[in-house]
């Protein structure tokens, strides 16, 4: 301020020192923000990212709510003590347990002789394996049984559980040893959960569990592509002798644009001069190939037009026969002998069906 | 600005959800307050009044409470999919609370985009996706082209077949009067 | 996996078409035509899908117009240097390039859009029956013709002809006379 205009700035600051003081936001551009903003994330960059925590490193956090809310949620009315046994794992004991020695107390006096989920979880998981076979069994009677089976060993794949597991809120609730988990641990807390409300509730509770949970996952999913047939037609031939039907005659249907790279084939395969599955190709032989395949599909009663699979209320009077026992494609092939047949010319790729098929490996 | 700046997903349901069993999908809800502010007024008489209702009817919900000194309320609900959302609930009267809630326990957990399509099926198509030989005879395999018989223009008879056919009937007509 | 992979291929497989022009409108043929090049004649068309079909016109030098067309129409062209305009009567384009009238039809009904050219590339256009056997190897279907071809009197027999009710004929002496038009030299360079 100039001192021309000092004598009357006099009173002007002395009014202005009655006034209360008051923060007022400036809505300039605020220029050492950018500096403290770039400190900062270099200052991030240097520490590191935030280390990976534990739910339960959280104040919110109650152990015994979160279990009994789990059981709630999923509707299922168990105990406390059994539901805290199926998230205990032999590893957190073996930790306290080492813990405790280190310290110098005894073993024995510390309360730590519970039991961990192990045996829950290897009854839970034969009895989820069990009723998800007799469910496919059931579902898709004409099915052969290594397709069911590669069905059942993607639906039991760890990938699936882990995944079913995670969004049922099972990671935070674990007592075990490893951090991060291991998906195999998540694996089986889901299978101890299982054995937990069998030996609780009984089987059908434990039925219905699988039924509403892990057999869902088959929704959207096409479950012809889980099992790896490598020679559908000579499948398909040995099925047809075995029903004492006609060879079967792929025929061409359509044909567009030959000579081009954008080539299409159509080819029916006909049995008895009755059409028996039809499929398009790039080239012939692999719309033959599709062919055999739709046609396997149509005997077998697994193609895309099927009704739905009977779950949740559908499901409610489901009655499975435990003892139904399905077709197997290998006791097929080794009625239908090579040196009989003279009109089917993939006799001789019969054997090799199961080329590399034998670990029946998830497609 | 393209559609892809802003995020956006397709319809999805976590799990295949409802067609088992339907399970909440909000796991835990903490609510956090100040003890002595205005703005948490409507959280401390939620709690109060309505907080054992909810606790009650949804045994599945794990519900904290966390008193904060000085610090603005808000409500935050974890999900099973492991997302967490958050409601400022400063100045929020009880009922507007409860409301906020009930909207919290009814969501998926999925994050909120703008959703490409409306629906989603697994199974588009029962009876199969059309392809150009869908309504197509097989004779054409067989036919050989150009085949130039069949697809001409249907015929009719034409004007002069018509008066030559007037012509022949009045001849017989003039021939059976005669005789 | 595979079962979708090679029923998306059937779905937006493209298609071969062969089309008879002979005595055919080219108005009318050339909307027919582009319906087929663009995919209009598919339900799963849509603008930006390239699903057109290719379509393979044969006996183009056949190809007739309405009326007194083939005097009065007038194709125009710009070379697009100084004094590059020119115009060609219909019959004239038809003498130099049989096959000419019929593409400037497609091309003029097609809509005037960046998809256009890919379209009239796979437009193949023959003056006679005479298709290589590539192509002819590729045709699965035929597009109906658009006009209905009349009955040309070589087509009638002797027997029908003198049937026939007339009201009066050329006596046998008359020499029926027309002059024909001089051959130009223009048109010599062109057609060889």
């Amino acid at each position: 301020m100039s001192a021309s205009i000092r004598s009357g700035l006099k009173v002007v600051c002395f009014r202005k020192l009655l006034i209360p003081l008051q923060q007022v936001p400036s809505r300039c551009y605020k220029k050492g923000l950018s500096k403290d903003l770039r400190i900062q994330y270099k200052s991030r960059l240097t520490v590191g990212p935030e280390p990976d925590r534990h739910r339960s490193e959280f104040i919110n956090w109650n152990y015994d709510s979160e279990v009994y809310s789990f059981g709630k949620r999923l509707g299922e009315d168990l105990n406390d003590d059994i539901l805290k046994k199926v998230f205990l794992h032999r590893s957190y004991i073996e930790r306290e347990k080492k813990k405790i020695q280190e310290l110098g107390i005894a073993v024995g006096t510390s309360g730590l002789d519970v039991d961990h989920n192990e045996q829950l979880a290897k009854s839970g998981e034969q009895l989820a394996s069990n009723y998800v076979l007799i469910y496919l069994r059931n579902a898709f009677p004409n099915y052969f049984e290594e397709g069911i089976r590669s069905i059942h060993e993607y639906l039991m794949s760890e990938d699936v559980l882990c995944n079913i597991g995670r969004h049922l809120g099972i990671p935070e609730l674990i007592m075990c040893d490893d951090f991060p988990l291991r998906e195999s641990t998540i694996v089986t807390t889901l299978m101890a959960f299982i054995g937990a409300l069998e030996q609780e509730k009984g089987k059908e509770r434990a039925h219905l569990f699988v039924r509403d949970f892990i057999l869902p996952q088959l929704i959207g999913k096409d479950i012809n592509e889980m099992w790896n047939v490598v020679n559908p037609m000579g499948l398909l031939t040995a099925v047809l002798h075995f029903q004492k039907r006609g060879l079967p005659e792929p025929r061409l249907l359509w044909e567009g644009a030959s000579s081009t790279l954008m080539s299409v084939y159509h080819i029916g395969i006909y049995s008895d001069q009755k059409l028996i599955g039809k499929a398009p190709g790039e080239t012939a032989q692999i719309a033959e190939e599709m062919a055999a395949r739709d046609a396997l599909k149509r005997l077998c009663q697994t193609q895309e037009s099927r009704p739905a699979l009977l779950l949740g209320k559908l499901s409610e009077n489901l009655k499975l026969d435990e003892k139904k026992v399905n077709i197997s494609a290998k006791d097929i092939i080794e009625q239908f002998s090579p040196k009989e047949s003279t009109a089917s010319t993939s006799s001789k790729s019969i054997f090799g069906i199961f080329k590399g098929n034998h670990s029946l490996n998830k497609v | 600005m393209s559609g892809g700046s802003i995020p956006s997903n397709f319809l999805k349901n976590v799990l295949n959800n409802g067609i088992g069993r339907y399970v909440c999908q909000m796991k835990r809800v903490t609510f956090k307050f100040c003890k002595q502010r205005n703005d948490s007024q409507g959280t401390r008489d939620f709690i109060e009044n309505h907080l054992l209702d909810f606790t009650n009817a949804h045994p599945g919900v794990v519900v904290y409470i966390q008193p904060r000194n000085n610090r603005p309320s808000k409500i935050v609900a974890e999900y099973l999919n492991g997302r967490s959302e958050g409601i400022a609930t400063t100045k929020m009267p009880q009922e507007e609370i409860c409301q906020w809630l009930e909207h919290l326990r009814t969501r998926s957990g999925a994050e909120i985009v703008r959703l490409r399509k409306n629906h989603h099926t697994d199974n588009p198509s029962t009876q199969g996706v059309w392809h150009p030989f869908t309504n197509k005879d097989t004779s054409l395999n067989l036919a050989k082209f150009p085949d130039n018989d069949s697809y001409k223009v249907p015929s009719t008879v034409s004007t002069t077949d018509r008066l030559l056919e007037m012509g022949r009937k009045l001849r017989q007509e003039k021939l059976s009067e005669k005789s | 996996m595979a079962n979708n992979r090679v029923l998306q291929w059937a779905t937006f497989a493209r298609t071969w078409w062969i089309f008879d022009a002979n005595h055919q409108c080219h108005i009318k043929s050339a909307k027919r035509i582009a319906l087929y090049l663009q995919g209009k004649h598919k339900p799963i068309y849509h603008p930006l899908s390239d699903i057109g079909d290719h379509v393979v016109v044969i006996n183009t030098a056949g190809i007739s117009m309405r009326n007194d067309f083939w005097r009065k129409w007038k194709y125009n062209h710009h070379t697009g240097y100084a004094g590059g305009h020119s115009v060609t009567s219909a019959w004239r384009l038809h003498e130099l390039d049989q096959t000419k009238v019929v593409e400037k039809s497609v091309y003029a009904t097609l809509p005037g859009n960046l998809l256009r050219r890919r379209m009239m590339r796979r437009l193949h256009l023959f003056t006679d029956d005479n298709v290589p056997d590539d192509i002819l190897q590729n045709v699965t279907d035929q597009i109906r013709q658009v006009t209905v071809v009349p009955r040309l009197i070589q087509e009638y027999t002797q027997e029908e002809l003198d049937a026939m009710p007339k009201l009066f004929d050329w006596p046998d002496d008359y020499e029926i006379e027309f002059k024909r038009r001089k051959e130009d030299d223009e048109i010599k360079k062109y057609l060889k």
